[in-house]
């Protein structure tokens, strides 16, 4: 069985893509770790106004519309977090009076759990289906058309 | 033959969900995160009195209809008339909701196109709207006797809602 250019390239450099990996990792995460211990407010307002929907021009967050309630909920915000309030309060806050709708990243209730794990899902169906087409073309006894007097013919028909 | 029918099936219900999402969300049917819950507890004074106090607890035992309208909002001079009409016929009292506006121009607004409300709260700066999820003007909330929100209806009464979704849920939740 041939083993496709991909599986050599892959194995040979797999250590230095995960080492690669790690390193992006955490060169992205962790700035945005440390935003959110951050004390500032005007970071904080503004992150979390980015993150919620307008829901009066539902394409754009609540940091970007000039709407009357998009003001009025980024004053809301800034209120709460001066009063102490968490992220995560703030959040609820909003859902409660505004719907899950308000969230630009809905949290993974068992409702949504269809919408977050359906594109996965269909990838690795997709994914498996490839990997058996995939094999089986290896499985042919002969993956060369056989000529015979001229003619090919091939190992399966349709 | 047989090994078509698997993608030709899954195509076919990719298709489908795709033409499914080309609808486009009507606002509309967002629906409200409150109904089924009581109506949040407030005091605000009255449009007419600003001392005299109201809160929602003052209309429990009775189903009721709080309609929020501003006088800068020309979809609410739109429905209005519907209210008036509603009002006239004594099936379910009305309570207006003022929203982020000024006291002299709302009074001004009732006296020009009718006052079709048992009393109507005023809510200045919007902060009570707030709790009530109000997206837009107007809005038409059904409550019942308990004070739980049953339905919220958004945008600008016409007299077809009236007839067949509100008053319809109002007769049934009158009759317990």
């Amino acid at each position: 069985m041939v083993k496709s250019p991909w599986h050599h390239l892959i194995a040979t450099y797999a250590r230095q893509w995960l080492v690669l990996m790690v390193i992006v990792g955490f060169s992205v995460g962790r700035p945005a770790l440390a935003a959110s211990a951050n004390g500032d407010h005007h970071q904080r307002v503004e992150k979390l106004a980015a993150e919620l929907r307008c829901v009066v021009c539902q394409n754009q967050s609540i940091a970007d519309s000039q709407s009357e309630l998009a003001h009025q909920l980024k004053r809301e915000i800034e209120k709460q977090i001066e009063s102490g309030s968490t992220d995560d309060q703030i959040r609820h806050f909003m859902v409660e009076r505004y719907g899950e709708f308000i969230l630009y990243r809905p949290a993974m209730t068992s409702k949504n759990a269809l919408l977050w794990l359906g594109p996965l899902v269909l990838m690795l169906l997709g994914a498996g289906l490839l990997f058996r087409t995939w094999r089986n073309r290896q499985n042919q006894p002969d993956d060369e058309p056989d000529e015979i007097n001229g003619y090919v013919t091939r190992g399966d028909s349709p | 033959m047989k090994r078509y029918l698997l993608p030709l099936a899954l195509f076919l219900a990719l298709i489908s969900t795709l033409a499914l999402g080309l609808k486009r969300p009507d606002p509309q049917d967002i629906p409200s995160p409150l109904v089924g819950k009581p109506v949040p507890s407030f005091t605000l004074t009255q449009l007419n009195d600003d001392k005299k106090w109201v809160k929602p607890t003052d209309f429990k035992g009775k189903v009721w209809l709080l309609n929020v309208w501003a006088s800068w909002c020309t979809s609410c001079r739109k429905e209005h008339q519907v209210l008036v009409d509603l009002a006239a016929k004594k099936l379910v009292p009305i309570v207006g909701f003022n929203y982020q506006d000024q006291r002299a121009a709302g009074v001004d607004w009732l006296k020009q196109h009718g006052d079709p409300y048992l009393v109507t709260i005023f809510d200045a700066d919007g902060q009570v709207g707030m709790d009530l999820g109000i997206i837009g003007v107007p809005e038409t909330f059904v409550i019942d006797q308990r004070g739980v929100i049953r339905f919220k209806y958004a945008g600008p009464l016409t007299a077809d809602v009236v007839n067949n979704k509100l008053l319809p849920l109002v007769r049934g939740l009158q009759r317990g």
